[in-house]
């Protein structure tokens, strides 16, 4: 099945900096419904308010990092199956250990590049 | 003078000390250690002039401990920053590193404009190869602008170890009991909730220990869910 590139998908950062990359770099792969949040707790809210197709979160946040957003997704029947994607500067192992057993559907490490995040969401979206 | 002289007076002084401990704690309901300090000091000056050499040497040491506590006082209350200069308040050093954050969120959001008005220039061209070029630039611009990211999270890091530092100092002072007029109190931020993944809060490693995607792609893979 070709993947909607109108499918509503939520970043999640504390830095404006990077939530205006990832947007942009979406952007350039053809995702243009892209909402902002600057904190777990913040894409949380989002999160009852509107349905989306995939999360792309950073870890270390506050007041709730995105470890927890994770955590609280997977163990909410309405959020539980929405894909999520890591984007973090954290990158040692006990890190993408403790993420793949909350759920995570892939993990991407600081920086990155375009290249990265399109064949990363393509593992979890399918090819596009 | 018997070897027992010299303990007869160490356990008078021990239990005159401590019974002056006791009626302060009753007084006051705390003893601060600048209360041990004049306590220390009473001590050492009321012993007798003519006292054996045992004893002299007990009010020596006991005015050197009296000494010790004001001279450690003077040196934690020179680590207190000045909250004024000139009548103007002083930043901390956590908000001069905040400041620093901002900039480099401005400097990152002036390049990424002109990255992006690079990639509305690109679109307008259609499909040439100037219009690839452009692109290509523009891209190299935001993945440079990522850095405002990782400078960010180091310096925050750096900000709150200033901020527990400062915390621990303002403790010490109030230990110590007598505090500055000019000092404020602690720039505290309030206590820290505790979290699950607090152990794996750690950000950026330095350059040359982080590893790259390819092996953190080769572990996630290798791991069953």
């Amino acid at each position: 099945m070709a993947v909607d590139k109108n499918m509503p998908i939520l970043i999640v950062d504390d830095y404006k900096t990077m939530l205006r990359i990832i947007k942009n770099l979406l952007k350039q792969l053809g995702f243009d419904n892209v909402d902002e949040a600057t904190d777990g707790g913040d894409a949380l809210t989002k999160l009852k308010e509107k349905p989306y197709s995939l999360v792309i979160s950073d870890w270390n946040m506050e007041p709730m990092t995105g470890y927890e957003l994770l955590k609280t997704m997977r163990a909410d029947e309405q959020f539980k199956a929405v894909p999520f994607v890591m984007i973090t500067a954290e990158s040692k192992p006990e890190n993408v250990i403790a993420a793949k057993q909350a759920g995570v559907n892939n993990y991407i490490v600081k920086p990155f590049n375009a290249d990265t995040l399109k064949t990363k969401l393509m593992s979890v979206l399918g090819p596009f | 003078m018997s070897g027992t002289q010299p303990m007869n007076m160490q356990t008078k002084l021990g239990s005159s000390l401590l019974k002056s401990l006791i009626q302060l704690r009753e007084q006051k309901g705390s003893i601060l250690i600048e209360d041990v300090g004049a306590i220390l000091q009473n001590v050492a000056e009321s012993l007798h002039p003519a006292a054996s050499q045992a004893d002299q040497f007990l009010r020596q040491e006991i005015a050197k401990m009296a000494q010790y506590i004001t001279d450690a006082r003077q040196e934690i209350y020179s680590l207190i920053p000045p909250t004024e200069q000139n009548g103007k308040p002083v930043p901390s050093a956590a908000e001069q590193l905040d400041v620093v954050i901002k900039a480099t969120e401005e400097a990152a959001g002036t390049v990424m404009d002109t990255a992006e008005e690079m990639q509305t220039i690109a679109k307008k061209l259609g499909n040439t190869p100037e219009a690839q070029k452009l692109t290509e630039l523009s891209n190299r611009l935001f993945d440079a602008c990522s850095f405002q990211d990782l400078t960010g999270q180091r310096v925050t890091k750096v900000m709150r170890s200033f901020g527990e530092i400062e915390e621990r100092i303002a403790k010490l002072v109030q230990l110590f009991g007598a505090v500055p007029s000019d000092f404020g109190g602690p720039r505290s931020n309030g206590s820290k909730p505790t979290r699950e993944d607090a152990h794996l809060l750690n950000g950026p490693q330095m350059p040359g220990e982080a590893p790259d995607q390819a092996a953190i792609d080769a572990l996630f893979e290798g791991l069953k869910n």
